[in-house]
């Protein structure tokens, strides 16, 4: 067996990586260790959410699957923060996750090139400096010239549910083992993290009425920007509370919490505590808010968000029951914690190749995110980067003014991760550019130059653009009078109070059909002050991302750099000096002496080159 | 610019004195130091101790002098870096014999300020803390001195109050941001930040309030030709600088003086007389003379008792005559003219009646001028930083982007977006922030996530 690119891992980030490197007619292997769960959401149905749903519509823009596949089988769409600036408006829907997997697979079954194959890969094998097979653990080696790894939370996983213990990847998979340190032989350092889900319960004994109901948007927004088709609130969400007796239950059993008996001793991610870590550390409140999400339109699974706990099976029916409503839902599947190994992401470039062996990139959870978003976005850039890489075409790294996904990214590559990583929208420094309803305008037009965007999507999406330019014309030729001096529709617009609803009351007519480009007009205008001032910080940064480092340099010979900054830099090996910049404890003279080094190092090489580092 | 080439200065003033402080530093200290001691002993020696060694010039192979000196290990120095103290004995020669030797053996002559900037980028001490140090250094009058060292002992105190009370207000704004739609985030007004803001300003308008008592307390004397105001300069000052002259129109340009008065550093302005004139040197005299009253903290007004009032002074008293300004009724020994003394009881104000000439009241005056000058001096409060025009025009621009924030409030992505902006600036004072900070403290703060 022969292909061009081997995908190890059928999950959200596998899924973007097969599907957008098959785009450029390569021929692409996807593994996994049961076709029957690509796509599986392994913990809460739901996508998107404030930043996240931002990362979706990205990996839209760039020409991924998530988008598409969540509207078509979203049954609760919500845009969240819709009280706040647009900036901060997150797309997020409930997913029927039995639906969610069989539209994923039908859109990669699409796509002719991607083959798929169930089994483990055992071994990473490489050929000089480059990958150039995998073996399977049926014992066949397949050949290829690159390989995106993508197993997610599988690398010698284990589970725990209070004090019991055994190995798998999620509940009910076994998990893949002998990768991890085949890569490791590779030179490639891998580390442990944890995660953890919540128990679901039968649907069917839920008393609805002691909680508040959620509905969705009246007029739901869509997250692909190919969407046509109206999108189905086919269902509702569900709030409650815990109680003093859910509290009572944990307390009591913290001796059995393989989290607080020191079994678990990985790191998980704080902004998913447990819920015993929620009451452990804010036991004084009244109660903890919890969610009830439908798992499925088709039959009764219920997920109860903000549960996450890794607490013994009895105590967990207790804690399920201590909840007003749920006396008598019976739990169906327990949660639990995992514990799996990570690479260090800092030992990739920012194209997600390893700095170490060619052609092999990484993609997902096991870079130390968390999240389906997270894990798309990802998966989406080292499908392109492979694929780019494969046939000879620059590689493609978004800016972290251009996209959530470009911040995501060089996060993890300049400044590592010791806890799963998690996307904020104040992790973004220009969040104010960096809009869910400007991400076509952000990123398709690159991706539609790689080749990523197909004819259709991309004419409609220039016809919406080019209607947004127009009535920005418009706006910026139409005078109204306030208080007797006739002033811009346009400079109107920047004022807080005013809004495109308003100018078009005032002018006596509609200027735009769909509420959306609207809103997407105003928040143009309202944010273009801040999107000049940042302009300015943009260019700087460019300038010093520019300035490559050189890839073997040796820092103890660099003069003038602080002992603990030596080390920082030692180990995260910083591809530019914008990365080494945005290293936490790294210097401005740091990097003003590392500058100074650099230019002589290039002095006689190229002097033009290096003329901005003056 | 960095390097790690080893630099000597003298420490102490130069000249003669008991004793005198060599300061190395750099990679070299200890090699270049064995070559210019005499003990082998030296490098065995225990850092931070202080010892007795020779030091040796040995091309010619004599004792220089002999000395006592403090080894200390980088990073446990002022510099960070390898570094040797020596004390010597004060006196042009042995001091520059000395420094030749070092010189010779490797090191050159510091740059002004070399040390204290690489002991700031060695991360010895953030700038703030540099600054003080040169504050202190610098400091000529007890108001700047006590600000200057509070600065240095409270380190970054006040700023980085401040730092942490704008991320307190940014954490709540972003957790709003992230989790207001999911999470009980508890409502947050724009209160503390208003609070804030106006802390900020109080503190500016005290660092400006030094400013003017670094640039001197300005007691400015200002009257009609010819009333006696270069005399009472002269005898404010103690001794004679300008000509007494009977010609009116004698002084023209301000003449200035620092003087000591009531405990204070003072800067005392003699101006030329104030009255209509067609002569171009004496208007442009006048001109200047407007400028010194204006930029007086405490004026003297000085008039000539016998002459009539001039329709001119009436116009120039009734605009000044604030309560920072003291009247003085001069030639008292010849008899007082009638308007002139009716205007003047108009005023209100307190007038002193002295002769400068007889020394008739002088002392009532002097008096006068030390109780004015010391209620004045008490209204100044001590600034607690801002010692410096770069950290105040930070600091205010930190100010104006917190007031944006705060009139921004309930955008709250715009609002964080200036409140980042005033944090910025903070890092610009002192040192660098991480936006990992935020988000460590969003979790130490909410409970947060499903």
């Amino acid at each position: 067996m022969k292909y061009d690119v081997v995908v190890v891992g059928g999950g959200h980030a596998g899924i973007e990586a097969a599907y957008v490197a098959s785009k450029k007619n390569l021929s692409i292997l996807l593994v996994t260790g049961n076709l029957d769960m690509i796509g599986q959401m392994s913990c809460n149905p739901s996508i998107g959410g404030v930043s996240k749903g931002n990362l979706v519509r990205e990996v839209d823009a760039l020409g991924g699957v998530m988008g598409k596949a969540i509207d078509r089988c979203g049954i609760h769409f919500k845009m969240l923060n819709r009280s706040k600036g647009v900036a901060v408006w997150g797309n997020r829907a409930q997913a029927d996750k039995e639906r969610y997997r069989k539209t994923v697979r039908k859109e990669l079954e699409s796509r002719e090139r991607i083959t798929f194959l169930q089994g483990y890969v055992k071994r990473v094998v490489c050929s000089g400096e480059s990958v150039s097979a995998v073996l399977m653990d049926s014992g066949e080696t397949v050949f290829c010239r690159a390989i995106i790894l993508a197993m997610g939370t599988f690398l010698n996983g284990v589970i725990h549910i209070g004090l019991t213990s055994y190995s798998g990847g999620r509940i009910g998979e076994p998990p893949s083992t002998e990768l991890t340190e085949s890569i490791n032989e590779l030179g490639i350092k891998s580390g442990r993290l944890k995660t953890g889900t919540s128990p679901r319960i039968d649907g069917r004994k839920i008393d609805y009425s002691k909680f508040e109901k959620q509905s969705g948007d009246d007029a739901p927004w869509a997250f692909s920007f190919s969407t046509e088709k109206p999108l189905a609130n086919s269902t509702c969400c569900y709030i409650g509370r815990t109680t003093h007796a859910t509290h009572e239950h944990i307390l009591n059993s913290l001796d059995r919490s393989p989290l607080y008996t020191g079994k678990i001793k990985s790191i998980g991610p704080r902004y998913c505590p447990s819920i015993e870590d929620k009451i452990v550390r804010f036991g004084e409140r009244e109660g903890h808010t919890l969610f009830l999400e439908p798992e499925s339109t088709d039959y009764h699974e219920v997920y109860i968000n903000g549960l996450a706990t890794s607490l013994p099976f009895d105590v967990q029916i207790k804690i399920v029951g201590s909840i007003d409503g749920l006396e008598h839902a019976e739990l169906i599947r327990p949660g639990y914690g995992i514990e799996y190994d990570y690479f260090h992401p800092v030992q990739l470039k920012n194209t997600l190749e390893s700095k170490v062996v060619n052609n092999l990139f990484f993609a997902g959870q096991i870079n130390g995110t968390s999240g389906y978003e997270e894990a798309a976005g990802q998966g989406i850039i080292a499908g392109i980067n492979a694929a780019n890489k494969l046939l000879g075409e620059e590689p493609f790294v978004a800016g972290r003014e251009e996209a959530y996904i470009g911040v995501l990214i060089d996060d993890l590559v300049t400044k590592g991760t010791e806890e799963p990583y998690r996307m904020f929208t104040s992790r973004a420094e220009h969040r104010l550019l960096l809009r869910q309803d400007n991400s076509d305008e952000r990123l398709m037009p690159i991706a539609r130059k790689m080749g990523y965007i197909e004819d259709k999507v991309f004419e409609s999406r220039k016809r919406v653009w080019e209607q947004k330019e127009e009535i920005k014309r418009s706006l910026s030729e139409i005078r109204i009078t306030v208080n007797g001096v006739g002033k811009r529709a346009g400079e109107l617009l920047k004022r807080p109070e005013v809004t495109f609803a308003s100018i078009e009351e005032q002018i006596g007519r509609k200027l735009s059909d769909d509420p959306r480009v609207a809103i997407s007009i105003e928040a143009d205008i309202k944010y273009s002050g801040f999107e000049r001032k940042e302009k300015k910080n943009i260019e700087l940064l460019k300038k010093v991302d520019a300035i490559r480092i050189p890839e073997n340099i040796d820092y103890t010979a660099v003069n003038g750099v602080l002992m603990g900054s030596r080390k920082k830099l030692q180990e995260k090996r910083p591809a530019t000096l914008g990365q080494a910049s945005r290293i936490s404890g790294v210097t401005p003279s740091d990097i003003s002496a590392l500058a100074i080094y650099i230019s002589s190092f290039h002095n006689g090489v190229s002097r033009e080159t290096m003329g901005s580092t003056e | 610019m960095v390097n790690n080439e080893t630099i000597v200065a003298l420490a102490t003033p130069p000249g003669t004195g008991a004793l005198a402080l060599i300061r190395i530093s750099g990679e070299e200290t200890f090699a270049i130091a064995e070559k210019i001691i005499k003990e082998k002993s030296f490098l065995s020696a225990p850092e931070r101790y202080i010892k007795k060694y020779s030091i040796i010039d040995r091309e010619h192979n004599r004792i220089v002098d002999e000395v006592m000196a403090i080894k200390y290990k980088g990073p446990r120095s002022y510099t960070g870096e390898d570094s040797l103290e020596i004390i010597s004995h004060g006196g042009y020669y042995t001091v520059t014999k000395i420094i030749e030797q070092t010189v010779s053996a490797g090191a050159r002559i510091a740059n002004r300020g070399e040390f204290s900037r690489r002991a700031f980028y060695n991360g010895k001490m953030d700038l703030l803390r540099a600054e003080s140090i040169r504050a202190i250094i610098e400091s000529r009058s007890e108001q700047e001195y006590s600000t200057a060292i509070r600065s240095y002992l409270e380190e970054s105190g006040k700023i980085s109050a401040w730092e942490s009370a704008i991320q307190q207000e940014l954490v709540f704004l972003e957790a709003e941001i992230e989790f207001g739609e999911e999470e009980e985030i508890p409502k947050r007004d724009c209160a503390a930040t208003e609070k804030l803001i106006n802390e900020i300003q109080e503190e500016l308008s005290r660092a400006k309030a030094i400013k003017e008592i670094k640039k001197g307390f300005r007691i400015t004397i200002a009257g009609p030709p010819n009333a006696g105001k270069s005399t009472l300069f002269n005898y404010l000052v103690g001794y004679t600088r300008t000509i007494v002259h009977e010609d009116p129109g004698t002084t023209r340009d301000t003449v200035s003086e620092s003087i000591k008065i009531a405990g204070v550093d003072a800067l005392l302005c003699d101006t030329a007389g104030i009255r209509k004139t067609n002569n171009p040197v004496e208007s442009e005299g006048i001109r200047r003379s407007g400028e010194a009253i204006n930029s007086a903290n405490l004026l003297i007004w000085i008039t000539d008792g016998s002459e009539p009032l001039e329709a001119n002074e009436g116009e120039t008293v009734t605009s000044i005559a604030d309560s920072e300004t003291l009247f003085v009724i001069n030639k008292i020994d010849k008899s007082e003219e009638s308007q002139k003394k009716r205007f003047f009881d108009s005023l209100n104000k307190k007038v002193i009646r002295a002769s400068l000439r007889s020394g008739k009241n002088c002392d009532l005056l002097v008096d006068e001028v030390c109780s004015r000058i010391t209620a004045l001096n008490s209204k100044w409060k001590q600034p607690d930083i801002l010692i410096n025009e770069r950290q105040i025009s930070l600091v205010e621009k930190m100010a104006g982007e917190l007031s944006l924030a705060r009139s921004s409030w309930n955008r709250s992505e715009i609002a964080a977006h200036y409140m980042r902006d005033a944090l910025k600036r903070v890092e610009e004072i002192s040192g660098k922030i991480d936006n990992e900070e935020i988000i460590n403290a969003i979790f130490d703060n909410f409970c947060i996530g499903k």
